[in-house]
């Protein structure tokens, strides 16, 4: 019975089909148009015979088509019945249910939101003794991230002044990475940081997109201060009211202790850390600060654990085909009903 | 309309080619060696099978008496004189004793004539075991002509090919050569399809072409003889003259084949007819039918006075002559 229970159906509707099949060899049986199963067509009868009693032969042929007892009918049903119902059943392609599939990865979408503007340049990082621009850890780090990212589609924003889609939602991690290689700061953009026009900008384009899910927004930003037209606090806000939840990564460093002496013409401007809390909190993420190069991994990072959410799927299990046995079954049946024929001939 | 017309020529003429060259198909079916071995153990044949029943009205003169009366050698009775009879015939010593006319009346001496008619159509162009049908029929044909000759009967035939070929009767070797020639001609297989005449057509020519008293043999399988159409020429030509029948079969045609299915050639159709050999039923019911039919054709010639038996080509050939019950040859 647990087997009976245990037992699906891929294409039911040949069940159903069994009836008029039924049907059907009934009426061919009723007409005499069926000869018994065990006179199947000769596969191999490749030599044609002469007989001199040509007209005799037809006429028992004939005979041998029409006459026959009712039981006889019956039974040649029967067998084509037992027949008809093996190759239903493997028509109807039951399968059993195996063991479960893993389920599929646990990731959602993200939407780096990349900030470009000139501060990029800023060389307040320190690697080795050596010190580094901001642009060249973001890229480093973003880079690696990206490759380690598996069954995760990604989008890139790039903003200063105008925010623009670098990269829309994608899995193909070449075309990511190459892009990132190539971000340039204060190139497309503006000098500038316009944040909340970005994060507006980047409401817009997710509202645009239709799956269920909703992907996380990365924010990374030396912003200091914004233009005062749009609040960036006000947009996450409303973006975590709209159901998107806003991470914030603080890039460089937060005094002007790490200032460099030479400023290559630039103006220093340490981060607004307290403000990027603000806006997170405002957008229902955390702020991460990324103090190094290994900060800022550690917090992509956590972002990732922290967004990290199952998908509601069934559980999916391997089908393990079972309609070899019917057809075997059939096929079966119709050597056996040839068996005694067969004897009779060796004899 | 024109597929079918085209295939059937295309295999009517290819079935004509692979005919021919089949192999041993144009070699005649008794070469000259056998025809000799042959005509020595006619006359080696401890009895003699060429039986008049009624010898009664052969048409030429000869040695042996017949039942009409006429000029002949052998006395047979006087009769009362009638206005017309002979003078010649008178018996005028009768006349001196009793004063009345009488004529005398003679049985007249006849020499019969021996007319084969052998079957080669193509259904006797068949065999499964030791020879074609045609062959026996050859050999028997063979065998009356040799011993007709040995009793200088003068032989003839009807030998039924594609179309009909009458030999006319003639004592001598020369028709009896033709005859026999004739009915060991090479003999490819036909198709059951093609024109052929049929054997009621041939007894209405023998009966037509012969003249009353002859000894007429009649070789065939009589598959396309209707018992019911038949009888009245069959009565006929027993009536004047003397008939056997002998029927030559294979033994597929008594009985189907045993085992494995058949497909056999329909020339009425393309799809060629399937028997099952391991069906019993099919099998009885063939037997049964076949039996049914050889039944009316017995029938048919009881009730016509003419003796009819059947031979198998697995059968030996002095079965094939009727040999009488207790008579052994040699061999």
């Amino acid at each position: 019975m647990e087997f009976f229970a245990g037992l699906h159906f891929l294409r039911p509707g040949w069940l159903w089909a069994l009836l008029p099949s039924l049907l059907v060899l009934g009426l061919l049986v009723r007409a005499n148009r069926l000869r018994a199963l065990a006179w199947l067509p000769v596969l191999h009868a490749t030599q044609v015979f002469r007989h001199p009693r040509i007209g005799l032969l037809r006429r028992i042929e004939a005979g041998g088509l029409r006459g026959g007892p009712r039981r006889d009918a019956y039974r040649r049903w029967a067998g084509y019945a037992l027949l008809l119902l093996c190759l239903h059943l493997a028509l109807a392609h039951p399968y059993r249910l195996g063991k479960q599939l893993p389920q599929p990865p646990e990731y959602r979408d993200a939407v780096f939101v990349i900030d470009t503007s000139v501060n990029m340049l800023l060389r307040d990082y320190l690697v080795a003794g050596e010190r580094v621009d901001r642009m060249t850890i973001l890229k480093s780090v973003l880079t690696h991230f990206i490759g380690k990212l598996e069954g995760n589609r990604i989008g890139l924003i790039v903003f200063s002044e105008t925010p623009y889609t670098l990269v829309p939602l994608t899995a193909d991690y070449d075309l990511l990475k190459s892009m990132v290689r190539r971000l340039e700061p204060a190139v497309l953009t503006g000098r500038s940081t316009d944040l909340g026009k970005a994060l507006l900008y980047t409401l817009q384009q997710l509202q645009q997109n239709e799956a269920p899910q909703k992907p996380v927004i990365v924010l990374i930003t030396d912003v200091n201060r914004s233009y005062r037209d749009v609040d960036p606090r006000s947009v996450a806000a409303y973006l975590h009211e709209q159901g998107f939840r806003l991470q914030t990564v603080g890039i460089g460093a937060s005094s002007y202790a790490a200032q460099e002496t030479d400023s290559r013409g630039l103006l220093y401007q340490p981060a607004n850390f307290g403000f990027l809390q603000a806006i997170a909190e405002r957008g229902g993420g955390r702020f991460y600060r990324a103090d190094s190069a290994g900060s800022l991994q550690g917090a992509i990072a956590a972002i990732q654990t922290a967004e990290r959410r199952k998908l509601q799927q069934a559980p999916r299990h391997v089908a393990i085909p079972l309609y070899q046995w019917p057809l075997l079954a059939g096929l079966l049946w119709i050597a056996l009903v040839q068996l005694p024929a067969g004897r009779r001939q060796r004899r | 309309m024109i597929f079918p017309a085209v295939s059937g020529a295309l295999a009517r003429f290819f079935g004509q080619w692979t005919a021919d060259v089949l192999p041993g198909a144009g070699q005649p079916l008794l070469d000259d060696a056998e025809l000799r071995e042959l005509a020595a153990r006619t006359q080696s044949l401890p009895w003699f099978f060429l039986d008049f029943q009624q010898d009664a009205c052969h048409p030429l003169i000869g040695e042996t008496l017949s039942v009409y009366r006429g000029r002949g050698l052998e006395f047979e009775d006087n009769r009362a004189y009638q206005p017309g009879d002979e003078p010649r015939l008178l018996n005028w010593r009768l006349y001196a004793r009793s004063g009345e006319l009488y004529t005398k009346v003679f049985t007249e001496e006849r020499r019969p004539q021996v007319v084969v008619l052998a079957d080669r159509r193509a259904a006797m162009r068949f065999g499964t075991r030791r020879q074609l049908k045609a062959t026996l029929v050859a050999r028997i044909g063979a065998c009356y002509a040799y011993q007709a000759r040995q009793q200088a009967l003068a032989v003839g035939g009807l030998i039924l090919n594609q179309a009909a070929e009458w030999l006319a009767p003639a004592s001598g070797d020369a028709s009896l050569d033709a005859l026999v020639r004739t009915l060991a001609a090479p003999c490819p297989p036909l198709g059951f399809d093609q024109d052929q005449p049929q054997l009621e057509q041939g007894l209405r020519l023998v009966m037509h072409r012969l003249p009353a008293g002859c000894l007429v043999v009649l070789i065939s399988d009589f598959a396309d003889l209707d018992p019911q159409t038949a009888r009245p020429i069959l009565r006929h030509l027993s009536e004047s003259n003397t008939v056997q029948a002998i029927q030559v079969l294979d033994p597929v045609e008594r009985q189907l084949p045993a085992g494995g299915d058949f497909l056999i050639e329909d020339p009425a159709s393309e799809r060629p007819l399937r028997m099952d050999g391991r069906d019993a039923a099919q099998q009885a019911r063939y037997a049964e039918n076949f039996r049914s039919r050889q039944a009316d054709l017995d029938a048919c010639f009881r009730a016509c006075g003419i003796p009819f038996r059947t031979c198998l080509t697995t059968d030996d050939l002095e079965a094939c002559l009727g040999q009488p019950d207790g008579l052994t040859t040699g061999d």
